[in-house]
C-alpha cells in the first residue's frame, strides 16, 4: 500500500506508531495518525487542522474525554482508568481504524488522480470515518469533519 | 444515578462507543493485572488460566512490553 506514499507521508506514518507507543496503546488507531497529522512538520494538514484549533493537546483531551464519558454512559466510573495506568513498553500493532483511514486515503489520491500520496490525503482518509473514536472526539470538541475534509482537498 | 440500573446508552453509536471504551478500559487493567500478578510469583501458565486464554497468547501480549518495564517474572527485582 505505501509505494504511492510520499517521504511526508510515510514520516507522519512512522510519527503515528510513535504515538501509539508513546501513548502506550497497544494498536495504532486512526486516532494516532491524526495526532502525527496535527504535528506542524506534517505541512498543510496541521495547518488545516490548527485553523480549526486543533493541535496536539486539544486533540488528546478530546480523546480522552471520549472515552471517559463513553465509559460514563453505561455507568462505568471513569475514574477506573487512573487505577490501571498504561504502563511498559510495547511495540503496537497497525489497528483496524488506522487501515481503513489509510486505505481512504488511497481512494482520495486516486479519485482526484495525484499520483503521490501525501500527507493531506491522509487527512483526508481519516476525517472520512462514519464512525469511531475520531469523528465522536471531534464533534465533541465543536469541530466539523467534513467541513475539514473540504478545506483539506482544496489545499491539496 | 441508582446503582442498581445499568444506564442505556441513548443510540447505537453511544452504545459501540462504550463497548470499544470498555476494551480499552480492560486491556488497561489487563496489564496491571498480568503484570501484579507476575510480581507476585505467578507463572505465565498460572495468569492465562486465570484469564482463560493460552498461554502462548498471554506470553506473546504481555512479555516483551515487561521484559521492557524490568517486572518480568526472570528477572528478581530486590
Amino acid at each position: 500500500m505505501f509505494e504511492r506514499f510520499s517521504r511526508d507521508a510515510r514520516t507522519v506514518v512512522k510519527r503515528a506508531q510513535e504515538e501509539a507507543a508513546r501513548l502506550r496503546s497497544p494498536t495504532i488507531d486512526a486516532e494516532h495518525l491524526l495526532l502525527a497529522l496535527a504535528a506542524p512538520s506534517s505541512g498543510p494538514p496541521a495547518q488545516v487542522l490548527a485553523d480549526a484549533g486543533l493541535d496536539r493537546d486539544r486533540l488528546i483531551a478530546a480523546f480522552d474525554a471520549e472515552l471517559e464519558s463513553s465509559l460514563e454512559a453505561i455507568g462505568v466510573p471513569a475514574d477506573l482508568l487512573e487505577q490501571a495506568p498504561p504502563s511498559g513498553w510495547r511495540s503496537p500493532r497497525w489497528g483496524q481504524s488506522a487501515k481503513l483511514a489509510m486505505e481512504r486515503s488511497v481512494r482520495a489520491a486516486a479519485a482526484r488522480r495525484d499520483r503521490r500520496l501525501l500527507p493531506g490525503h491522509l487527512l483526508l482518509g481519516v476525517l472520512r470515518a462514519e464512525a469511531g473514536t475520531v469523528p465522536r472526539a471531534l464533534e465533541r470538541v465543536g469541530a466539523d469533519p467534513p467541513g475539514l475534509a473540504e478545506r483539506m482537498n482544496a489545499a491539496l | 444515578m441508582p446503582s442498581t440500573a445499568i444506564p442505556s446508552p441513548e443510540s447505537p453509536a453511544d452504545g459501540l462507543a462504550a463497548v470499544m471504551a470498555l476494551r480499552r478500559l480492560a486491556d488497561r487493567l489487563e496489564d496491571a493485572q498480568v503484570e501484579r500478578a507476575l510480581r507476585d510469583g505467578w507463572t505465565w501458565s498460572q495468569v492465562a488460566e486465570a484469564l482463560g486464554v493460552t498461554r502462548q497468547a498471554v506470553h506473546k501480549k504481555h512479555a516483551k512490553r515487561l521484559a521492557g518495564a524490568g517486572s518480568s517474572p526472570r528477572r528478581r527485582s530486590v
